[in-house]
């Protein structure tokens, strides 16, 4: 009988599957991925990036999906999917993502040279438009950072676990030894603190 | 309107992409109803993406922790109340025997105030050396954050060179672009063959600016050991002027970053002997001067 999604997708059955390159398992495996995850992301996609093209983050987001099988399979054969803690489509989803985000920006990049391209050829002035994108990304970064320096040493920790190391609600209410609910209500906090904070710093440049 | 405990729960499951497509579906509906969710939303979803992009593995003043924690619940917690319970069992030791021998002179009101001194002194040299230990600590640690912060204010991640070897091409794009592992993953050992190559494609001119850029995407990552290791590899194999400049001075700041002030200054003068690049020649005075303070 034919093991369903559900017996396939968990990470002892991956790993074990792409680390002893187990054929008919991993090409199961990487069939579900795609019956299961792919519409999903896409939709995923659409939501966050819902500045963009649609069109572009369609079909953006269907190749980053299949970068991001790859990813997986990459690491689930190195073995170091036992690594995480996550579930297996979070830990997918995180490859895709950051596929999809590296995607976009290359697309953005391009654009902006064809963008620039056409000043050349028009005669208009040359290359603004690169530059000030980049420098408004600059300028993103940095009010960030500033606005991190400005936070206390305990809400920047709690940044660099939920949102550098990825590490779950459980596990950072582990390390604080609190409930998770507080937690919760703590992230929320410290982000809205952020957040107002940037806002502020860029009111006071502009 | 704000946002409630379940909203932002739901947000950050949103984020980390755990949700089915009905409960999507719901929580775009949602968004649509909710300005302030979506604002929050999109700005939790930038700061990721800057983090993401940058390659960022550590935020100032944090702490790092790469290991992965067990993953149930209860070890975390007795690991982290043991931790506690050491500490504060050492501050009251520490407080215990200070009032001791704060105390002990006091009970002798005969003895003069000058000796009083000399008895607390001796105290604190012999029974609690440490005192002198942390005030050092203390010292080396705002140092520490100095070159920390000198590192921050002078560290500009270098632009592409006009033109670049095909090889590397795709590499230094991602390293544009913000994604810096693609450079630190290069292998550098083993470089394909090519005949008739110009300048650019030179085996040579690949490697030094394989790990001239390896370096600096590896400082940007944070890891300084890596990123010395490939610039003092371009440092070490003849490179022309202008880039010799620009790896020392990157070296400069990987040692700054790991708050060795001494080698940061070596650095910093050949730069300023040098004289090859004016820009960096400043920047080399000014965190002279800076150390020299």
């Amino acid at each position: 009988m034919k093991p369903t999604c559900q017996q396939l997708l968990n990470i002892e059955t991956i790993s074990f599957a792409f680390k002893n390159n187990r054929q008919e398992i991993s090409e199961s495996i990487v069939s579900c991925f795609y019956s299961c995850y792919r519409s999903l992301f896409v939709k995923w996609a659409k939501i966050t990036y819902r500045h963009y093209p649609v069109d572009l983050v369609e079909s953006l987001a269907n190749d980053s999906f299949t970068d991001g099988v790859l990813k997986l399979k990459e690491s689930a054969s190195r073995g170091e999917l036992y690594q995480s803690n996550a579930s297996v489509k979070t830990v997918l989803f995180h490859y895709c993502r950051n596929m999809l985000l590296g995607n976009l920006k290359k697309e953005k990049r391009l654009a902006d040279k064809n963008k620039q391209l056409q000043l050349v050829v028009s005669n208009e002035a040359k290359g603004n438009t690169g530059e000030m994108e980049s420098e408004l990304k600059e300028k993103r970064y940095e009010l960030i950072i500033r606005a991190l320096e400005k936070m206390n040493a305990a809400d920047r920790q709690i940044i660099q676990w939920q949102h550098i190391e990825g590490k779950s609600h459980d596990e950072i209410a582990a390390i604080l030894a609190i409930k998770v609910s507080s937690l919760t209500n703590r992230i929320y906090r410290c982000m809205k603190r952020l957040r107002k904070l940037v806002e502020e710093i860029d009111k006071k440049n502009s | 309107m704000g946002i409630t405990t379940e909203q932002y729960e739901r947000m950050i499951r949103f984020l980390d992409a755990d949700m089915e497509e009905a409960e999507m579906d719901a929580f775009e509906k949602e968004l649509d109803s909710n300005p302030e969710m979506r604002k929050q939303l999109d700005f939790e979803q930038s700061v990721r993406d800057e983090f993401m992009l940058r390659g960022m593995d550590r935020l100032p003043g944090t702490v790092a922790t790469n290991e992965n924690l067990p993953p149930p619940a209860a070890p975390g917690k007795v690991i982290h109340m043991q931790k506690w319970i050491a500490i504060g069992a050492a501050v009251v030791t520490v407080i215990t025997f200070l009032t001791i021998f704060w105390q002990k002179p006091g009970k002798n009101p005969g003895v003069a105030d000058r000796k009083n001194m000399e008895v607390i002194d001796t105290v604190q040299q012999n029974v609690i050396p440490p005192g002198a230990t942390v005030a050092e600590s203390v010292k080396e640690s705002s140092k520490k954050v100095d070159l920390a912060l000198l590192f921050k204010q002078y560290f500009k991640k270098d632009a592409l060179p006009e033109q670049y070897p095909l090889f590397l091409a795709e590499a230094l794009m991602d390293y544009e672009s913000g994604n810096y592992t693609t450079l630190q993953k290069l292998n550098l050992n083993n470089l394909p063959q090519t005949r008739s190559a110009g300048e650019t494609d030179r085996k040579e001119n690949i490697l030094q600016l394989g790990h001239y850029y390896k370096g600096l995407a590896f400082l940007q990552a944070g890891n300084t050991r890596d990123a010395i290791t490939n610039l003092h590899w371009v440092l070490n194999n003849q490179p022309d002027k202008p880039l010799q400049a620009k790896a020392q001075w990157y070296l400069a700041l990987a040692y700054l970053k790991e708050n060795n002030s001494k080698k940061t200054a070596g650095l910093c003068r050949q730069i300023v002997n040098d004289r090859e690049n004016h820009i960096l020649v400043k920047n080399a005075e000014k965190i002279l001067d800076a150390l020299e303070k």
